[in-house]
């Protein structure tokens, strides 16, 4: 009898360690957006209603959209429909994680906000919906952006909507700039100015070491966040989308390097990784001038309101052109959807004019909506303007399928540049190289 | 008689099945699926065989040979330091008497952390304009570094960060052994005469080699799987300079979505660990059984 038992109990024990492990039966939808998907289709084969998953990641204040009746709202525009919505906590490149072991499980979300990035490299590899029979009919077209539209499009069509930009804004300090002798209403406009300035901001002390740089130059900037954008600000195509060809050792992206190293090498900045905020050192008040994302200032004065008015937003420097990096939030529609008609029905409601002002008076989103671009100015006397026209000219991230290969190439050449280990010339030869005999 | 002998193997069969069904499906499967991977193309998408492709890519990547140098590096370094150091450290603690608690627990207590987080707490440090370090050279009048941004820095300061943390658990484990060394042999060697360095050289030495092997397993095992530290405080730079295997693992599989090639490094992986493993087991039990009698 004693046997029995023990035979029992180590094959309970076996069952229940694979069902422990391998289940998410019991699970609620807020744990993980996986457990959430299960029930949601169990929820399409025993109701009446069409279930549809939403997945938002929390940049943009989508938390509090959500929380301030979004799902509400939603699921009473379409009575049909048993929208959820899960809010993914972390940045856009959690939302990939959770996107791919969702995948990976085969319970992908029917509607996704993606970061442009995101919707660049997921999208050449096929991971959306095209969207061109959809949007054709959408009222929306008239008064989307045209911008905005056009950074919606692969080379298969339309793949998702642009929802919010997510610009690159360039701020200064005032206060550093009066200490200095510079007019604080009065910031560079041109790459000239912009090495002129650098120059002054910067403080050393007596053994040479930077106390106050001028000007943020990024010593790792692998995604080429704050390089592209001078490289197209001096004219470079820097990858040619059509040909699907990079261009890195184009003349103009080389000057652009020798001009960034150039005033690096003079110890206008610190070293630090874009990508890090908390390595920047404009966020840690050691420096005069920068580029950051909206989000990274309105945190800024959100958690230091005694900067408002030291930090101040200027508009977008130029060289030969003017022009700024400007990502994207996107709404899109995983190809692998079981409803991509129902899936629509809830991007359309989301980008509707009314949900938009929500977000727009509520949140602080920036509008793609020509009609709400008043309202956001007004809103936000200070910046609205300047952001409007950053967002204007802003591009955002190269649309090729192997993005990745470029990264992997262009930052250690930029790393090498800027540690004085190669000159542009030679690290930007070698990094096409690779990337060539990568791509073939 | 046989049937009672086979209803008694079945229950004792029973009674470890779950450890080895556990163990089959969680770590032989993944390994096995792991090498079938590693002979294709996958990309979560589509999955084509593609034969030793990703084998002989290995051989022609320039990034992932610095990886391997660096991974080695990192990891014979870090190993020295960290038993050298935790072996010096326990000596020196119990020859302190009374702050021996006190002390031990100082050094131990970064080994409790994280290393997401002790990682976070030295790139603070280590952070070029108001960082602890070179506001402690600046305060002296000296020229402050750039750290993790400096390519003849950066794997220096990611070993540093690691014995800093495991160090403490070096010392832990050898002042357990030396602990449990019977005190009649120092007795018997102070009566022979030996001095200080003759008692460690033929006594406490040869007594630790059993703990010096655990360690140098798993030592090395942990420090071939170097990944956290990597990430967060240089994200394999600069220049490639602190790229780890594993880094570059993740790099491909989950950057690049080319999971078959990042299958097939953590086969390279797992054969070369097998091998220093095995090398270890070879040459570095041998004494195990050391007769001091």
């Amino acid at each position: 009898m004693k046997k029995l038992l023990a035979l029992l109990l180590c094959m309970s024990m076996a069952v229940s360690a694979l069902i422990g492990c391998g289940s998410s039966q019991g699970s609620t939808a807020s744990e993980t957006p996986a457990s959430a998907e299960t029930s949601a289709e169990e929820g399409t084969a025993s109701g009446e209603k069409t279930d549809i998953l939403v997945w938002l990641f929390s940049a943009d204040n989508m938390q509090a959209y959500v929380d301030e009746g979004f799902t509400e709202r939603v699921n009473e525009a379409f009575p049909d429909y048993n929208v959820t919505v899960e809010v993914i906590a972390g940045t856009a490149a959690d939302m990939e994680t959770q996107y791919n072991a969702a995948k990976m499980s085969g319970q992908v979300p029917d509607v996704m906000y993606v970061a442009l990035t995101t919707f660049a490299s997921f999208g050449t590899r096929g991971e959306w919906l095209t969207l061109d029979s959809y949007m054709s009919d959408w009222e929306g077209m008239n008064d989307v952006m045209e911008a905005t539209l056009n950074i919606c499009k692969l080379p298969e069509g339309y793949a998702g909507v642009g929802m919010a930009p997510a610009p690159s804004v360039f701020v200064y300090r005032a206060d550093m700039f009066e200490a200095a002798g510079l007019d604080p209403d009065t910031p560079p406009t041109n790459w000239e100015e912009l090495a002129e300035y650098a120059e002054k901001l910067t403080i050393k002390d007596a053994q040479g070491n930077i106390v106050q740089g001028g000007l943020d130059i990024p010593s790792i900037d692998t995604y080429l966040n704050v390089t592209a954008p001078f490289m197209r600000m001096n004219g470079a195509v820097v990858i040619d989308e059509t040909a699907q060809e990079p261009l890195l050792t184009d003349p103009k992206v080389i000057e652009t390097l020798e001009y960034l190293y150039g005033l690096y090498s003079k110890g206008v900045s610190l070293p630090h990784d874009w990508q890090k905020a908390e390595t920047v050192p404009f966020l840690n008040g050691t420096s005069a001038m920068s580029f950051m994302n909206l989000d990274q200032y309105v945190k800024l004065i959100k958690e230091n309101p005694e900067m408002e008015g030291v930090v101040k937003i200027a508009p977008p420097v130029g060289n030969e052109v003017v022009t700024s990096f400007c990502g994207y939030r996107m709404m899109t529609i995983p190809a692998e959807t079981k409803n991509p008609d129902a899936a629509w029905d809830v991007i359309e409601f989301i980008m509707s004019k009314e949900e938009m002002q929500i977000r727009v008076e509520n949140q602080g989103v920036i509008p793609v909506r020509e009609s709400l671009v008043s309202v956001y100015e007004s809103l936000n006397p200070e910046i609205g303007k300047t952001v409007m026209e950053t967002v204007a000219v802003g591009k955002g991230a190269f649309i090729v399928p192997w993005i990745s290969t470029l990264y992997k190439y262009y930052g250690p050449a930029h790393e090498a540049i800027m540690q004085g280990v190669k000159t542009p010339a030679e690290a930007m030869e070698e990094a096409q190289a690779g990337i060539l005999a990568e791509i073939g | 008689m046989m049937k009672k002998k086979k209803k008694q193997d079945n229950v004792a069969y029973a009674m470890i099945a779950p450890y080895y069904i556990f163990m089959l499906v969680f770590i032989l499967l993944p390994i096995l699926i792991n090498i079938f991977l590693s002979f294709t193309d996958y990309n979560l998408n589509t999955m084509n065989f593609v034969g030793l492709k990703n084998y002989t890519r290995m051989l022609n990547d320039p990034i992932l040979k610095k990886s391997i140098i660096n991974t080695l590096v990192y990891s014979v370094v870090t190993l020295v330091l960290n038993m050298g150091l935790g072996l010096l450290i326990s000596i020196l603690v119990l020859r302190t008497g009374k702050a021996l608690g006190v002390i031990r627990t100082i050094i131990f207590l970064p080994y409790v952390i994280s290393m997401a987080s002790a990682s976070m707490i030295w790139l603070w440090i280590y952070e070029p304009g108001y960082g602890l370090l070179n506001s402690i050279i600046t305060y002296f009048g000296g020229v402050s570094k750039d750290w993790v941004y400096d390519v003849k820095l950066a794997m220096g300061c990611i070993i540093l960060v690691t014995v800093w943390k495991f160090v403490g658990y070096n010392m832990v484990i050898y002042t357990s052994g030396i602990m449990n060394i019977p005190a009649q042999l120092y007795e018997a060697a102070m009566i022979d005469g030996a001095n200080v360095w003759n008692q460690f050289k033929y006594i406490t030495w040869p007594m630790l080699r059993p703990i010096t092997f655990f360690l140098m397993i798993t030592g090395f095992i942990n420090n071939f799987n170097v990944f956290e530290q990597v990430s967060i405080l240089t994200g394999g730079g600069p220049v490639n300079s602190t790229t780890t295997l594993m880094h570059q693992i993740y790099i491909r599989g989950f950057v690049d979505y080319q999971f078959g090639y990042a299958s097939a490094i953590t086969v390279l992986m797992m054969v070369v660990v097998s091998i220093v493993t095995a090398l270890n087991f070879r040459y570095g039990s041998q004494g195990q059984n050391t007769d001091l009698s």
